[in-house]
């Protein structure tokens, strides 16, 4: 269907980078599906000579349409939201993880508060994380991402952390490997660059961990 | 004859976003991401000798033991690379470090930036699209924050992706704070190696 690609790319989130190339690629097999041929002119009943439809005219006309299509029936008209891209679930997947992750720290500190200022400089990392992975995603409209729960994001008062700042840091030390081994696994679903990012993210979340070891002050 | 310790350079994301990256074919892609790598090891397998030449007790066995880690780094990225069809680049003489080094203080600021600049180069296999070379670049560029953490006794947000700026941290009380803000220092001349 000509349409498809298109409407997957104005509707549907993207990631930033790569994301944006493998869109324009899915542009040019659409136009082509919408010719069905490329090429010659052909004489219409009347005798007059239809003007040779170029490779050129054919793509603008294919980006032209849906897009007059959209403008008279407005957004409805183009249905369901589309499947999303793979890179976009590795993306939203991470986000989660981050989400939880901060989560965890805040339940901790919660438990915990005397570990505010070792824990603080990692808490922040994490935010830092959140926010560089938030910024690879458009989503026109976060509130009907399909097929997910908004209780994916791990309310603090839904996990339980020891009161023992020994413990705790122990908590969120296993919480760090987990984390970065999940991200390790996702690496190879990903295009280059952010590819790069989780495997950066995951070093990180590693030297959390090291510094939540037993005997190594965190920060 | 001296070389700068270079930098590394990590590929598409620290291009930035939006940017498609134009790679050459597979096989030279890894073998130009792997040369990187092992341009940063053989750097950091100088930087090492310079920085244990001023280190004692368990910080010297530390940087010892990190030394030999980045020897075999170095064999084992050289070995891919000649499997790879490609000669592996050499070591040069002697590098340019990035700041003086003369102390203790400095030389552990060294090691943490020999590791920030090989986390880096790592990152750049992380870019390549075999599975086998990405993990393997993933799993050096952590090996490489660790190192980097347990010699800076902090962590970073990005290892590869960001690095402080090079220097020592300014003795006092504030020391293990952030090299950050701290203004890099001219190149010094070629060191002699150490250790």
């Amino acid at each position: 269907m000509p349409g498809d690609g298109r409407r997957h790319g104005m509707l549907g989130a993207r990631t930033v980078g790569h994301g944006a190339v493998r869109h324009r690629r899915r542009q040019d097999g659409s136009g082509r599906d919408a010719s069905g041929h490329e090429g010659n002119g052909h004489e219409d009943g009347g005798g007059r000579v239809v003007r040779e439809a170029t490779r050129r005219g054919v793509l603008a006309a294919a980006v032209s349409l849906p897009l007059v299509a959209t403008g008279c029936k407005g957004i409805g008209a183009l249905g369901t939201p589309p499947r999303q891209q793979p890179d976009v679930a590795v993306v939203r997947d991470a986000i989660d993880g981050e989400t939880l992750m901060i989560s965890r720290y805040h339940a901790v500190l919660a438990a915990v508060p005397a570990l505010a200022g070792p824990l603080g400089p990692l808490l922040e990392q994490h935010r830092e994380h959140l926010a560089r992975l938030r910024a690879r995603l458009i989503e026109p409209n976060p509130a009907s991402r399909p097929g997910r729960s908004p209780a994916v994001a791990a309310s603090p008062a839904g996990l339980r952390v020891s009161g023992t700042p020994a413990a705790a840091r122990a908590y969120l030390r296993h919480a760090e490997q987990a984390a970065a081994q999940t991200l390790l696994g996702k690496l190879t679903a990903a295009p280059p660059s952010l590819a790069q990012l989780l495997a950066s993210i995951a070093a990180s979340e590693a030297t959390h961990a090291l510094l939540l070891g037993p005997g190594r002050r965190a920060g | 004859m001296s070389a700068s310790i270079p930098p590394a350079v990590a590929g598409p994301a620290a291009r930035g976003a939006g940017q498609a990256a134009r790679r050459p074919a597979a096989p030279a892609a890894a073998a130009s991401a792997l040369q990187a790598a092992l341009a940063a090891e053989h750097a950091a397998v100088y930087g090492y000798g310079v920085a244990g030449a001023h280190l004692s007790g368990a910080r010297q066995k530390a940087a010892a033991r990190d030394w030999e880690i980045h020897q075999a780094a170095r064999d084992t990225l050289s070995a891919m690379i000649t499997a790879l069809g490609a000669r592996p680049v050499a070591a040069a003489p002697a590098y340019r470090l990035p700041f003086p080094v003369h102390g203790s203080r400095a030389a552990v600021m060294l090691a943490a930036f020999l590791e920030d600049r090989v986390a880096t180069a790592y990152l750049g296999v992380v870019a390549l699209s075999e599975a086998r070379l990405r993990l393997f670049g993933a799993r050096s560029l952590e090996s490489a924050a660790l190192r980097a953490a347990g010699w800076r006794g902090r962590t970073l947000a990005f290892p590869g992706l960001e690095a402080p700026a090079p220097g020592p941290v300014p003795s006092g009380p504030g020391a293990s704070q952030p090299a950050r803000a701290a203004p890099a220092p001219a190149p010094s001349g070629p060191a002699t190696p150490g250790a």
